[in-house]
């Protein structure tokens, strides 16, 4: 299912918390929507999965706008980060409104998640601890088998294997059924393992947004050591962005075309050389510079 | 492969029966003390009265009597009503709770129309089991309580509950907050006529000419209180085209619950209230609230002092803003908004200004004679704050509609306001008077002046119109309407009670009293009559010179004196007098003390007072006759009359032999 935000903006007041985005999301991937607190990512997770009516512009899946639409809701399912269940329901209680609204809902995979993850059906949520009612949100997401999931910071409360284990559930979903996901974090390093492409805002605008195959394609970072340290025409000809330097070791990050990084090298007669990868944090931190933004301002750990 | 069309789809229908368990499982255990409070406060108590009604000879149980025992479980009902809008509409009030609902792939009309079934079933089915009960019990033990009136009580029932839900839900759409949204519904229901209440008891303190006849004018501010109208309409008459009225509003306030509810935004759950200008409005109209409800309480204790109000309304203003923005804010720690702030003040502003000029306009304007059906003038303490009920009393009762009359009254009326005080002062030298016009479109206008001087030139006119003849309006035995099953008649100074058939003799012999000198039959001779039916109790004057009492004297054992209240040991004074001498003398018999009378009539201390008594019951009245028989009881007096009292406060007079 295509999901586009068409130039959605939303307000609070006088705080304008989402503005003017525009942001497709290809079917089957897994996108991460990132930014700090406030940036407004909790907002248009909202108007994405039909809670808020946005101001101005608006939310389609397969070109049908979202909001008020229980043709487009049936097929997506949204996460809140704090776990939402009625006041003392149990998971089959939960389970049978879900089956009761979501047309693709299983009983069957419910029962196998239920066990999979040792929750019994029975059991009051709100007697669960935090960790375990985002656990029973999974289940209930899951069994829905929605066409689009939305997730707001997800991973929150869960533990190191519970996460994989979601992580594994989710890239069945998507490899095997064509399932859309759309997580928002804080948290760079989660999504990084995770996300085909990535968006991050920053008070209420997005910022950037691209596959991340497209940007590794486009970056590495090269360590690079020296006899004699060379000119500014080596950082000129490799396309460099962002360079350190400690005694005649030069650490940099090259932009552009990297499949002849290592002809370019050599011209340069290096002691030795080493090609890393890079991470996302990394990326965006020389991005983000080039846009004037100080990514530590923006992402927090 | 994609979801869909492997998997069996489940079932869509109408009603989402998941959603419906979860409504109704929240207001559950609330049902079922509705249905248990309902079998107590009716089915249970009428099992109860019937045990003890044979053995205390108690009043049989019929329909109004039934009807009247409901307006109990009306309340419950009614609060019932509104608790359950404010639990099943909860979850707007929660932010997750909203977003989880809202983000599920159901419409906002299908979710509000399940939570309005849900609703209406609670209300419905505890009422048709009571009905089942109270029927039951109509064909098993109770006579005269017929199936008929059960299934009136029960579609009366549904009818006041269900207009309370829909207040219940509407209100709910417009704040955040179980507390807030209770709030809301009070304000709703009673704002309009406690703030009514306020702004007439301070137009009363303010404004001499204000009437304190509050029923005359509240009667609208009434028909908009709900709870009101929903009790009254079970002990006093049904008003159809009210309940009519009511059904519709409570029909716009579901359609305006969709409405309000398909623009609601999901995103302001964590405000108060879903509309800010909500918000200022209310806080504004219970700030004039509070300062009236302070100002208007300092103002009754401390007379003569205008800027003591004035500060006691300032304080209520500014007590009552704080005390309000702490509820709306739900903490004792607010946010001042100067906005909000700026509202209410620009709002108090106005409200002064259209309390003074609209009370103004009102006490000034003299109605257009074309306007005018009939008039009352009266300076009578006694009957002026009495108000006469409709279906007891003829239309004339009190009012004269003569076009003299009228005219009069007008001239009257002006002259009042050119010497009324204002604002409103104590005055120990006043006499009341009260001037009420009948409307030609159907309203009454009173007016009610307390600060103008005994001897002004309004109280001489009065005098003047008063005593041209004999008021036969405000002789209550002439203007009692034949018909009326009465329990009680009597004298109501002495509680003797008076044949019932003493109304229409009375009438028969009207033309005796139409002969009578106007200040012999309108100062002397009065008797105060009460009379009682199953719903009125009414009090005021007659004449003792109608032969009809007379006669009733005779039949029965009692004597005159009796009636007149006087025995051996009043004190008594005999004055002969010329006609020509009335005017004045009554005048000062109505403003000054019988001691300084003495020094001015020849007013002498009656010797032989058996002999005086005797003579009376002797058919001893003589209205023509000159001769005054001055009485009372001065010792028995209330203790605020003293020796410079008024005469006419004291004693009485009658025209004798």
């Amino acid at each position: 299912m295509k999901v586009v935000v068409d130039a959605t903006s939303k307000e609070f007041g006088k705080v304008l918390a989402t503005d003017n985005i525009n942001l497709e999301i290809k079917p089957a991937t897994v996108h991460g929507l990132l930014g700090s607190n406030g940036a407004g990512k909790t907002t248009l997770m909202k108007i994405m999965s039909g809670i808020y009516k946005a101001d101005q512009g608006m939310v389609t899946y397969d070109g049908k706008n979202i909001y008020e639409s229980p043709e487009v809701k049936k097929d997506v399912v949204f996460l809140h980060d704090i776990p939402f269940f009625f006041r003392g329901s149990s998971l089959k209680k939960m389970a049978k409104l879900y089956q009761s609204m979501y047309s693709n809902w299983s009983t069957e995979r419910f029962n196998q998640l239920s066990k999979h993850f040792g929750l019994s059906p029975d059991v009051q949520l709100s007697q669960l601890s935090k960790g375990m009612k985002r656990q029973a949100s999974f289940i209930l997401a899951f069994a829905a088998r929605p066409k689009v999931m939305l997730l707001d910071e997800p991973f929150d409360g869960l533990d190191p294997i519970i996460r994989k284990q979601v992580k594994n559930i989710m890239m069945q979903d998507i490899a095997n059924h064509g399932m859309t996901v759309i997580a928002s974090s804080h948290n760079l390093r989660e999504m990084e393992d995770l996300c085909d492409s990535v968006s991050i805002m920053h008070q209420g605008k997005l910022l950037f947004n691209q596959d991340l195959s497209d940007i590794r394609g486009n970056h590495c970072k090269l360590q690079i050591a020296f006899k004699t340290l060379p000119d500014d025409d080596f950082y000129k000809q490799l396309n460099v962005v962002h360079s350190s330097q400690r005694g005649r070791i030069i650490t940099c990050i090259i932009k552009g075309d990297i499949s002849k990084i290592e002809e370019k090298v050599t011209k340069y007669h290096p002691l030795m050389y080493d090609i890393l990868p890079l991470t996302l944090e990394e990326i965006f931190t020389y991005e983000m510079g080039e846009l004037g933004y100080e990514i530590s301002n923006i992402i927090v750990e | 492969m994609k979801w869909g069309n492997s998997v069996m789809k489940s079932r869509t229908s109408l009603l989402n029966k998941a959603l419906l368990s979860h409504f109704s499982s929240a207001i559950f255990w609330v049902t079922l003390i509705f249905l248990i409070l309902n079998i107590i406060s009716l089915p249970l108590i009428l099992w109860l009265y019937q045990q003890q009604s044979n053995i205390l000879q108690l009043e049989t149980i019929n329909k109004d009597f039934f009807l009247q025992l409901s307006s109990v479980q009306q309340v419950i009902g009614m609060s019932f009503a509104a608790i359950i809008g404010i639990i099943l509409f909860n979850y707007l009030n929660n932010e997750a709770a909203s977003d989880f609902m809202h983000s599920l792939p159901i419409k906002r009309n299908k979710i509000l129309s399940h939570i309005l079934l849900v609703g209406f079933s609670a209300i419905v089915i505890p009422l048709l089991i009571t009905a089942i009960i109270l029927g039951l019990q109509s064909l098993l033990f109770i006579d005269n309580l017929s199936l008929s009136t059960i299934a009136l009580w029960f579609v009366y029932s549904i009818f006041t509950h269900v207009v309370i839900f829909t207040i219940s839900v509407l209100t709910g759409f417009f704040v955040n907050g179980s507390f807030l949204h209770i709030q809301l519904i009070i304000m709703v229901l009673f704002l309009p006529l406690v703030l009514w209440t306020l702004i007439y008891s301070t137009a009363g303190l303010t404004f001499d000419g204000v009437s304190s006849r509050f029923s005359d004018y509240v009667e609208p501010i009434l028909d908009i209180t709900f709870p009101f109208v929903a009790i009254d309409q079970l002990v006093a008459d049904f008003n159809l085209s009210l309940t009519i009225t009511w059904a519709i509003v409570a029909i716009i306030f579901i359609i305006l619950t969709f409405i309000v509810y398909k623009y609601r935004r999901n995103e302001r759950v964590n405000l108060s209230f879903n509309f800010t200008w909500l918000k200022d409005i209310l806080i504004a109209i219970t700030t004039v609230a509070g300062m009236l409800a302070l100002g208007t309480f300092v103002s009754f204790f401390i007379e003569h002092s205008l800027f003591i109000s004035i500060i006691a309304y300032v304080v209520g203003a500014l007590i009552t803003f704080i005390i309000v923005e702490m509820l709306f804010q739900s903490s004792v720690k607010i946010s001042f908004s100067l906005r909000t702030f700026s509202i209410t003040i620009v709002t108090i502003i106005v409200f002064w200004l259209l309390f003074i000029l609209s009370w103004n306009h009102y006490i000034n304007s003299v109605p257009d004679k074309e306007n005018i059906e009939s008039v009352s003038i009266t300076t009578d303490g006694n009957t002026m704050y009495q108000e006469p009920v409709d279906d007891f009393f003829e239309e004339s009762y009190m009012f004269k509609s003569n076009r003299q009359a009228i005219e009069n009254a007008r001239n009257i009326h002006e002259i009042a306001v050119a010497e009324k005080d204002s604002p409103r002062l104590y005055n120990e030298n006043s006499s009341p008077v009260m001037i009420s016009y009948k409307l030609k479109d159907g309203h009454t206008k009173t007016l009610e002046f307390l600060t103008l001087d005994s001897d002004s030139k309004v109280m001489d006119l009065i005098d003047q119109q008063k005593n041209r003849e004999y008021n036969m309006e405000e002789d209550m035995l002439l203007n009692m309407k034949n018909d009326r099953d009465l329990d009680t008649l009597a004298a109501n100074e002495t509680m003797i009670e008076l044949d019932k058939n003493l109304v229409s003799d009375y009438k028969n012999k009207e033309s005796d009293l139409q002969v009578l000198n106007p200040y012999i039959g309108n100062e002397t001779g009065r008797i105060s009559i009460e009379a009682s039916d199953s719903s009125n109790y009414q009090t005021g004057q007659s004449s003792l010179y109608n032969p009809a009492i007379l006669d009733n004297v005779e039949d029965e054992e009692y004597k005159l004196t009796d009636l007149m209240n006087i025995d051996e040991t009043s004190e008594m004074y005999l004055l002969e007098i010329e006609e020509g001498e009335y005017k004045d003398f009554f005048k000062d018999f109505n403003s000054i003390s019988l001691s300084k009378m003495k020094e001015e009539y020849d007013i002498q201390d009656v010797e032989d007072a058996p002999q005086v008594i005797q003579d009376l019951n002797d058919k001893g009245l003589d209205p023509s006759s000159g001769k005054l028989l001055i009485y009372g009881y001065p010792e028995y007096s209330a203790d605020d009359l003293d020796e410079e009292t008024a005469a006419n406060m004291i004693y009485k007079i009658i025209s004798i032999k």
